[in-house]
């Protein structure tokens, strides 16, 4: 998957904890980051959110179906997935680097829900 | 940063455990400040090249020797540097704050015998260097497409060469003038090649010095 990220052409963004900042190649992940990662089409949640309204911050929406995100094909550890409070139709994924994560300039990263796959690549350090 | 840690902790170790010795042969211990100066390597990638290379810093060491055999020595030697790592092309540049940490253990060949008030000598080793990237990482930096500046680390192999001149000043103090050169292979984890750019050779240091040592053996 090339292009910029965002919900226009479906391509995953994916956020730093560390420190706030869109990940790239200068501001790669190293193993043991947290991670946000925002996208759309996420599926349905629980509770339902109508289309065009902000997503709740009390109850959180998220999802029903579980999604697994692997890094270099680690599985990450996936501490939220839900619609972003606030935003509209926003979907955000919270997960952890493992610490075995394989380093390289182009690493996949793999979200996959309800049968649906988007793959991105991401530069991973030490 | 545990390996850091376990660098100080055994060049430590080594000091205590020589420490009791020193006093019966002729042992040196000591420190010094200079200046670390880097020569530059190309990056090469499809659109250009640019110049990469560590900013001239400061630097400072500590060593233990062993003048014992004649001409012949050696000492156990711990170096470390500041200095940002630097991207420069198309009149554009790049910087990000890094930091180098050495260990290495050099064989010294004196021109005069021990005992002599001035003894010029030359210096060869190995080792090892660990190169620190440590500067904030954004989102975008200037010539990302030559290479990317990274906080991470590197381990590296590394040869030493040099000579300088101790100047024995009073019965157990030196005054010690040296150049050294250290080679290391290129540090790729913290100036990492773009996707398609290439960088080769070695990393060479130039870090003349100017310090001071303690000796064990009176009068020389």
């Amino acid at each position: 998957m090339s292009g910029t990220a965002g919900p226009e052409t479906n391509i995953p963004t994916v956020i730093r904890t560390d420190n706030n900042l869109l990940v790239t190649d200068s501001n790669p992940v190293h193993r043991t980051d947290a991670l946000t990662i925002y996208f759309t089409g996420c599926g349905t949640t629980s509770p339902a959110v109508p289309d065009g309204q902000p997503s709740p911050g009390s109850p959180l929406a998220m999802t029903v179906a579980a999604p697994t995100v692997q890094l270099g094909g680690m599985n990450m550890s996936v501490s939220f997935s839900g619609l972003a409070p606030g935003q509209v139709g926003v979907c955000q994924i919270n997960a952890t680097v493992p610490s075995n994560t394989p380093e390289g300039l182009s690493v996949p990263l793999v979200i996959s829900q309800g049968g649906a796959v988007q793959t991105i690549s991401l530069r991973v350090v030490n | 940063m545990k390996f850091t840690l376990t660098l100080v902790v055994s060049l430590a170790m080594c000091c205590s455990v020589f420490a009791p010795t020193a006093t019966a042969q002729k042992w040196e211990t000591g420190g010094g400040v200079g200046g670390g100066f880097y020569t530059s390597n190309d990056v090469s990638a499809p659109g250009g090249s640019a110049s990469a290379k560590i900013a001239t810093s400061l630097a400072a060491s500590a060593w233990l020797a062993n003048n014992g055999v004649g001409k012949w020595g050696g000492e156990l030697r711990g170096d470390f540097q500041l200095g940002s790592l630097e991207l420069n092309g198309g009149g554009t540049q790049a910087t990000f704050a890094a930091r180098s940490y050495a260990l290495h253990y050099d064989v010294l060949w004196h021109a005069t015998p021990n005992g002599s008030r001035i003894r010029p000598f030359v210096a060869v080793g190995a080792g090892i260097k660990v190169y620190q990237g440590t500067g904030a990482q954004v989102a975008y930096q200037p010539l990302s497409n030559f290479a990317l500046l990274t906080q991470a680390q590197d381990l590296t192999p590394l040869v030493s060469a040099g000579g300088g001149v101790k100047v024995q000043l009073a019965p157990h103090l030196q005054l010690r003038a040296e150049l050294h050169d250290y080679l290391t292979p290129f540090p790729k984890q913290v100036i990492t090649p773009a996707q398609g750019a290439k960088v080769s050779g070695w990393m060479q240091d130039f870090v003349p010095m100017v310090g001071i040592s303690y000796t064990s053996a009176e009068g020389r």
